[in-house]
């Protein structure tokens, strides 16, 4: 930990903040009924876009063409899942079959 | 570095996101469309950090603004996990608190419930009470009249329409004594060891002699002895209400058959007529309390539909129980109860 440097603790703190909400969500989504907690496929969509940009920030310790291709691919799908999910999220209740 | 690249494709649908987030926190945030505020807030801070962290790449950056441009890429994540947590944690919270406000009014129903069950049983018990006591001096009364007066022609109807419905008014309210007992848990049985045969026996003989004006047969079948613990009384007062039912649903020359045996270690007695027959849907209600199945038409026997249920509340403390077995609609039916044997049961 002596060795990190402030950008890698961001890194470190961004994983962990990620990692943790998409836990969160994904855990409580597989007992929550859906009139609680809203369209399960929004909530799946959000999970899914938060992974995705916490994958994406692993690639902060490794420097690679490829790494920095897959990067941003990661982030290009992570900003559609979470759009999306949060769109289908705000939709009104009932439209959500 | 060309304009399509991964990377600034990248940036532009991670600008576009934020863009989105903002507007759709801040609509929330002003209006409270569909987020509580905190929520709103932070979604609104998430799209502002995701914006800032990428457009810059369209207008280019120092290496100085690279720290930074970093910072927002946390302040992105945590933005959007704090906006999630109490997005999703308020939703479970509130449900949590609606869950436990509908616990607590259900309790106080229940709780309501059952004071209105205890005063119903109360109340119950108490007419049934009160009506049995003029019953018997009633009937007295009519026999006498019947005797004194030697009335013959429409008088003797008179009294003999006057006997039968008080006989019924007393049946009715024997049932509904019964009934408040069981309800209330207050039925009492007091199990000897007995032998069902003399039993069966008993009934079948008082019951063949209801049986001459609609010309019913009466076939019975059971082994010498039938070693149970039961409170014959009770045990009289079921076997009779089975064999009333059969008599009243079996049309004029159909056949009644009482038979007893030993199953196993408990003894099962079976009642079956050729009568009417029961479907599905009245078999799964039969035993409920007020539930009758549509009395023949030719019959003037009229029941209360407390019967049945009596009979389970009677079979259930001798430990026993009580079911129907019909093949459908005209097909007759056949009524078993069965309760354990004594251990010398052969």
């Amino acid at each position: 930990m002596a060795n990190l440097l402030p950008p890698d603790v961001a890194a470190v703190a961004s994983l962990v903040a990620g990692c943790f909400a998409a836990l969160l969500v994904m855990g409580s989504l597989w007992r929550a009924r859906p009139e609680v907690t809203g369209p399960r496929r929004g909530w799946l969509l959000v999970s899914l876009g938060v992974v995705a940009f916490s994958v994406r920030v692993l690639g902060h310790f490794v420097s690679s063409p490829a790494i920095e291709i897959a990067r941003g691919i990661l982030g290009i799908a992570g900003s559609a899942l979470l759009v999306t999910g949060f769109l289908i999220l705000r939709r009104p209740r009932g439209r959500e079959a | 570095m060309t304009l399509f690249d991964v990377e600034h494709v990248e940036a532009l649908a991670i600008s576009a996101m934020g863009v989105v987030l903002v507007i759709v926190g801040a609509t929330d945030l002003g209006r409270k469309r569909v987020l509580e505020p905190l929520p709103a807030l932070c979604l609104t801070l998430a799209g502002l950090a995701a914006f800032f962290w990428k457009a810059p790449l369209f207008v280019g950056y120092s290496e100085d603004d690279y720290p930074i441009v970093e910072f927002q890429e946390t302040l992105f994540f945590l933005f959007l996990a704090a906006c999630i947590f109490f997005w999703f944690g308020g939703l479970l919270t509130r449900h949590a608190r609606a869950l436990e406000a509908a616990n607590v009014k259900i309790a106080h129903a229940n709780e309501r419930l059952q004071e209105a069950d205890r005063v119903r049983n109360e109340l119950v018990h108490t007419i049934s009470h009160d009506m049995a006591n003029p019953l018997t001096p009633m009937k007295i009364q009519i026999r006498i009249l019947a005797g004194v007066t030697g009335a013959t022609g429409p008088a003797a109807t008179a009294l003999k329409v006057l006997d039968n419905n008080v006989r019924r008014l007393e049946r009715l309210v024997g049932d509904l004594r019964d009934v408040a007992l069981i309800e209330s848990g207050q039925m009492k049985v007091v199990l000897q060891a007995s032998d069902l045969v003399p039993v069966l026996e008993g009934v079948g003989q008082a019951f063949k002699g209801t049986l001459g004006q609609k010309s019913i047969a009466l076939e019975s079948a059971w082994p010498a002895t039938l070693p149970v613990d039961l409170d014959v009384t009770r045990m009289e007062q079921v076997l009779y209400n089975l064999l009333s039912n059969a008599r009243k649903f079996t049309p004029p020359g159909g056949t009644i058959t009482l038979r007893a045996a030993l199953v196993g270690r408990r003894v099962r007695v079976e009642v079956q007529d050729s009568g009417r027959g029961l479907d599905d849907e009245e078999k799964g209600r039969l035993f409920q309390m007020f539930s009758q199945v549509h009395s023949p038409p030719e019959t003037d026997e009229r029941g209360t539909g407390l019967g049945l249920f009596i009979c389970k509340g009677i079979m259930e403390r001798h430990g026993g129980r009580i079911w129907v077995d019909s093949a459908g609609h005209g097909r007759g039916s056949t009524f078993c109860v069965e309760i354990p044997a004594r251990p010398e049961a052969p």
